[in-house]
C-alpha cells in the first residue's frame, strides 16, 4: 500500500528544499506534496481548482502548514480544514518561525495539533509525530541509512 | 324790862326760854332736863344764896311757878317741835317713796326693754334670778329657763373654772370684768364685754350684769391680727426683699433684703445709713429717686443700682419704692431685688451676642433669617453676593426675588419643609439673580429656628457660580483629557499592533535567510563535506555560527519588546518554587556542572508569572554562565534588607564584574565580557530591568571582578512566609 502524502504547506522554496532534505535525510519515505500557498493548500485539500477531481477521500496522513503565506495565510487554511467534515480531522502541524511564535500561537487553540520550528527540527517532528500516533506510518519504513 | 336787858335779866324768864329753846333743839325731856339744870346752876352760881330768896314769899312763889312752868313750857315746845319734825319727816318721806317707786319703775323699764342683754344672779347660788328682754333673745332661752339656770351654765365648758375663780375674789361694788365667752342655746359662742354691779336682790346678794356682745369686734380683731400675721409672714419669708427707709436709715427690713447686702436684719437695720451699702458712684441716683418719692413727686419709683455687699463685692439691685407713712411720717416702702445674676447673664449674652454678631456682619458667607416669605435679618456678605444693600433687602424682599424663578419651587419646596419642621436642616443649591439681573449659583445650608416665637428659617448661602464655572471647565478639560488619552490609546494601540506586525515580519522575515543560509552550509557540511578541506568546512562552521547567533539575537530581542508590551497579570507567585523550577532546568542543560542551587523558601510577591519567570530565567542563567569557571559553583536566591526595602537577590561565587561599567549592565546590547568568554547577546539584563521597571520596581548589582555578583530587585508585596532558609532540595550536587 503506497504510504499516505504529507502535505507541506509552504511558499518559501529554501525552506521547502530544507524540509524536504531533512525528511529525506531521516528515511521519511512518504510523498510530500507541496503547496506554495494557501489557496492552493485547500484546493488539494478539498479537491478543487487545479486539483479538481481528486479523491478527497485520500486524505494526507499529516499537514505541515507554514502560517505565513500570500493570499489566504495559513490560521485561515487550519480554520477551513476544521470546519469542514472532511478534513476535521487531519493532522496539522504548525510551521514556527521561532519559540517566541509558538507561544504566541498556542494562544489561539485553533485547533493545530502540535508545532514544530522552521526548517522541519527532526526532533521536534518526530516528537509530533510521535504524540499523533503516525509514527509507524511515517517513519517506521527503512532503517536508517549508514552516515 | 329796860333793866333787864341792861342789867340781870329775869331769871324766870331766862329759864323759860332755854326750856323752850332745849325743848325744841332736843324734845321735852331735853327741854326740861336742860331748864332745870340751868335753874339750879343760875341759883346757885348767879344770884347769892339769899338772893333766891330775897322775895322771899314771892321768891318762893316765883320759883314754885317757875318750877311749874318750866316743864310745860318744855313739853310744849318739845310737843310743837315733835309735831313740826313728824311733819317735815312725813312730808320728807312721802316723796322719797314716791320717787322711788317711779325710779323702780324707770328702772324697771330701764332693765326689761334695755337693748342690751342684762340679768341678775344670786352671787351665792349663782342661779339667775332675773333676765331681760334682750338676754332672752340674744341667748335663746327663755326666761323661765334662764331662771331654773346658773350663770356657768351659758359659759363653755372650759371657761367655767376661770369664771369661778373670778368669781372667788373680793368684788367692788361696780366693776367691768372684761370680755368673756359665753355660750348661746343653740352652741354660738360669743365674745361679751362684762359690766357688773353688786347689789341685793330680793334680800339676797346678787350683782346686776349688763353683757354686751363684741363677737363682731373680737373677730374683727382677729381677723385682722391674722391678716397682718400673714403679711407679716409674707413679708419675713419673701424671698424679695422689703423695706422702709426713714431719714436715710432702714427701719425695716426683711431677712432677703438684708440678705442681697450680706447683712443680718439686725445688722442692716443698725447701719446708721443706707448709703453705706450703695456704691458712691450710683448714690446720686439712689438719694434723687428715693426724695422724688418721699417728696410725692411721683407714686412710685423704679430704678437699678449697684450696691455694696457687708464683703465690698458688688451687687446689682433692682428697686421700686413707694411712699408710705411709718410712726406717722413720711418713709419709703420698698422691694429689692438681687438681678447681679441676672446682670451677669446679660452681659454674658449680650457680649456673646456682640460676639457671634460681628462674626456674622464680617462673614463672607452670606446668612439670612427668613419668616413670612421675607428676610428678617440679613449680614452685609448675602446682600452683596446679590448686589444689593442690607437695607434694600430687609425692606419687604424675600427669597422669591431673589431666585432665577425656574428654580423657585425648589427653593419654595425646601423652606416649606424646614418651616413645617418636616426637616431640622437642608443642603442644596439654586440658581439666585443678582440686583444686575446676572445669573448666579448659590449654595444654602439651612435650618429650621424660632424667630420671636414663630417657625422661621435661617441658614447660610454661598456664591458658588465661581466654584460651578470652575467645575464645567474642570469637566470639560476632563473630557478633553479623557478624549485625547482614548486618541491616543488608540494611536498607541495602533503603534503596537503595528510593533507586533513588525516583530512577526521580524521573525518570520528575518529568520527565513538565516535559517537558509544555516540550513544549506549545514546541508553543504554534510552533503559535500569530503569535497572540502578542513579551511572549507571551518568557514562554513563559521557561517552557520554566525547565523545561529544572529537567529537569537533576533529571539531575545523578540523576548526584550514583548516583555515591555505584554499585559500584566498581577497574582500571587511563589518565587522559590520558580527559581527552584528554572533551577532544574538549567541543571538539565548544564549537565556536568557543579552547581550548588540556594533558594530561600517562602518568598512570595504580586507579579505577571510569566514576565518574572523571564527575568530569573535571565538573572539564573547569567548566575549559572558566569560561574561556569568555577569548579563548586554556588548560586543563592533569597530575600535580604536593603536600602531601597525589602529585596530580592540572585547571587553568585562566579567571575563577577567591574562595578565602574555597572551603568551599562542593564542596557541592551552592552557587554562586559567577551563573546569568546561567555556567549550572550546583551539583552538578558535589559530584559530583566525591563520587567522589574513595569512592576514598579527597582534593580541594581553589586559585584567585584573575580569576586561573584549579586543581583537585588524589589517587587511589589514581597515577603517571606515561614522561616526556612534554604532549599536543600535545590541540590548543590551534579545531576
Amino acid at each position: 500500500m503506497q504510504p499516505r502524502r504529507i502535505l507541506l504547506v509552504e511558499d518559501n522554496p529554501d525552506d521547502v528544499a530544507l524540509t524536504l532534505r531533512a525528511l529525506r535525510a531521516h528515511r521519511v519515505a512518504n510523498e510530500v506534496v507541496v503547496a506554495e500557498d494557501g489557496v492552493e493548500a485547500l484546493e488539494y485539500l478539498f479537491g478543487e481548482g487545479r486539483y479538481a477531481g481528486r479523491d478527497v477521500r485520500d486524505l494526507p496522513a499529516v499537514v505541515l502548514l507554514d502560517l505565513k503565506l500570500p493570499r489566504v495565510d495559513g490560521l485561515e487554511v487550519l480554520r477551513r480544514i476544521r470546519a469542514d467534515d472532511r478534513t476535521r480531522l487531519v493532522p496539522v502541524v504548525i510551521l514556527t518561525s521561532s519559540k517566541e511564535e509558538q507561544d504566541l500561537l498556542a494562544g489561539y487553540s485553533l485547533g493545530a495539533n502540535s508545532y514544530v520550528r522552521k526548517p522541519v527540527d527532526f526532533q521536534q517532528f518526530v516528537e509530533a509525530v510521535r504524540q499523533l500516533g503516525l509514527y509507524w506510518l511515517l517513519l517506521n519504513e527503512a532503517p536508517p541509512p549508514p552516515r | 324790862m329796860h333793866r333787864f336787858l341792861v342789867h340781870v335779866p329775869n331769871p324766870g324768864v331766862v329759864v323759860l326760854l332755854a326750856a323752850a329753846y332745849a325743848a325744841y333743839l332736843g324734845g321735852f325731856r331735853a327741854g326740861l332736863a336742860s331748864s332745870l339744870v340751868a335753874v339750879l346752876y343760875s341759883a346757885w352760881t348767879l344770884s347769892e344764896p339769899g338772893a333766891m330768896f330775897h322775895y322771899a314769899p314771892e321768891s318762893a312763889v316765883r320759883l314754885a311757878v317757875l318750877l311749874a312752868a318750866t316743864p310745860g313750857t318744855a313739853l310744849l315746845v318739845g310737843v310743837l317741835r315733835d309735831r313740826l319734825v313728824r311733819e317735815t319727816v312725813r312730808a320728807a318721806e312721802l316723796s322719797a317713796e314716791q320717787r322711788r317707786r317711779s325710779l323702780e319703775e324707770a328702772f324697771g323699764v330701764l332693765f326689761r326693754h334695755n337693748p342690751l342683754p342684762m340679768w341678775v344672779y344670786d352671787l351665792e347660788t349663782l342661779r339667775f334670778l332675773a333676765v331681760n328682754r334682750a338676754a332672752v333673745a340674744h341667748y335663746g332661752y327663755s326666761e323661765e329657763e334662764f331662771l331654773r339656770m346658773r350663770i356657768t351654765d351659758i359659759r363653755p365648758e372650759e371657761d367655767v373654772p376661770r369664771l369661778l375663780e373670778d368669781l372667788r375674789r373680793p368684788r367692788p361694788e361696780f366693776q367691768q370684768s372684761g370680755v368673756w365667752r359665753h355660750r348661746t342655746k343653740d352652741g354660738r359662742v360669743l365674745h361679751v364685754e362684762v359690766s357688773s354691779h353688786r347689789l341685793e336682790f330680793a334680800g339676797r346678794p346678787a350683782v346686776l350684769v349688763v353683757a354686751q356682745d363684741v363677737t363682731d369686734r373680737v373677730r374683727a380683731e382677729q381677723a385682722l391680727q391674722e391678716s397682718e400675721e400673714m403679711f407679716r409672714n409674707l413679708v419675713e419669708h419673701s424671698p424679695l426683699g422689703v423695706f422702709v427707709l426713714q431719714d436715710g436709715r432702714a427701719v425695716y427690713v426683711n431677712r432677703a433684703a438684708a440678705a442681697v447686702f450680706g447683712d443680718t436684719v439686725d445688722q442692716a437695720l443698725a447701719l446708721p445709713a443706707v448709703r453705706e451699702r450703695v456704691q458712691p458712684h450710683d448714690w446720686p441716683t439712689v438719694e434723687r429717686e428715693l426724695g422724688r418719692v418721699l417728696a410725692g413727686e411721683a407714686p412710685h419709683v423704679s430704678f437699678a443700682a449697684r450696691g455694696l455687699r457687708r464683703d465690698g463685692t458688688v451687687v446689682h439691685v433692682e428697686v421700686h419704692g413707694v411712699r408710705t407713712t411709718f410712726r406717722g411720717r413720711p418713709a419709703v416702702l420698698g422691694t429689692l431685688t438681687d438681678v447681679t445674676a441676672r446682670q451677669r447673664a446679660e452681659e454674658a449674652l449680650r457680649e456673646s451676642e456682640e460676639k457671634f454678631r460681628s462674626l456674622v456682619e464680617q462673614s463672607l458667607v452670606g446668612v439670612y433669617l427668613i419668616q413670612d416669605g421675607v428676610f428678617r435679618y440679613v449680614n452685609p456678605a448675602l446682600a452683596t453676593i446679590f448686589g444689593y444693600t442690607p437695607q434694600d433687602l430687609l425692606e419687604g424682599m424675600g427669597p422669591r426675588d431673589l431666585t432665577y424663578p425656574e428654580d423657585w419651587p425648589l427653593v419654595q419646596e425646601n423652606l416649606r419643609r424646614r418651616l413645617e419642621g418636616e426637616v431640622e436642616a437642608v443642603q442644596y443649591g439654586f440658581r439666585g439673580v443678582r440686583k444686575d439681573g446676572r445669573v448666579i449659583h448659590v449654595e444654602v445650608h439651612g435650618r429650621r429656628t424660632v424667630y420671636e416665637g414663630r417657625p422661621a428659617v435661617i441658614g447660610t448661602l454661598v456664591d458658588v457660580t465661581e466654584r460651578k464655572h470652575a467645575e464645567e471647565a474642570l469637566r470639560a478639560l476632563t473630557q478633553e483629557l479623557e478624549e485625547r488619552v482614548r486618541e491616543r490609546t488608540a494611536e498607541l494601540e495602533a503603534a503596537n499592533r503595528e510593533l507586533e506586525a513588525f516583530s512577526y515580519s521580524v521573525a518570520h522575515d528575518l529568520r527565513a535567510p538565516l535559517r537558509s543560509i544555516d540550513g544549506f552550509s549545514q546541508a553543504l557540511l554534510e552533503d559535500y563535506g569530503e569535497q572540502l578541506d578542513e579551511t572549507g568546512r571551518d568557514y562554513l562552521r563559521r557561517v552557520r555560527a554566525a547565523s545561529q547567533r544572529m537567529g537569537e539575537l533576533i529571539d531575545d530581542l523578540l523576548r526584550l519588546s514583548r516583555v515591555a508590551r505584554s499585559p500584566m497579570q498581577l497574582q500571587e507567585v511563589d518565587l522559590s518554587a520558580l527559581v527552584a523550577r528554572i533551577g532544574a532546568e538549567l541543571r538539565q542543560r548544564a549537565a556536568g556542572r557543579a552547581v550548588e542551587l540556594r533558594v530561600q523558601a517562602g518568598v512570595v510577591a504580586r507579579a505577571d508569572p510569566k514576565l518574572l519567570a523571564v527575568a530569573l530565567e535571565n538573572l539564573l542563567d547569567n548566575a549559572w554562565k558566569f560561574t561556569a569557571p568555577r569548579p563548586q559553583a554556588l548560586v543563592e536566591f533569597g530575600v535580604v534588607q536593603t536600602e531601597a526595602g525589602l529585596a530580592c537577590f540572585v547571587r553568585d561565587n562566579g567571575v563577577g564584574f567591574d562595578l565602574r561599567y555597572a551603568d551599562k549592565l542593564f542596557a541592551p546590547f552592552q557587554r562586559l565580557h567577551k563573546s569568546s568568554e561567555f556567549p550572550g547577546t546583551g539583552i538578558g539584563l535589559a530584559t530583566v530591568q525591563r520587567v522589574v521597571a513595569r512592576h514598579g520596581g527597582k534593580v541594581w548589582a553589586q559585584a567585584q571582578v573575580d569576586g561573584g555578583a549579586t543581583f537585588y530587585f524589589t517587587l511589589p508585596g514581597l515577603e517571606v512566609r515561614g522561616a526556612a532558609e534554604t532549599d536543600p532540595a535545590g541540590g548543590g550536587q551534579p545531576g
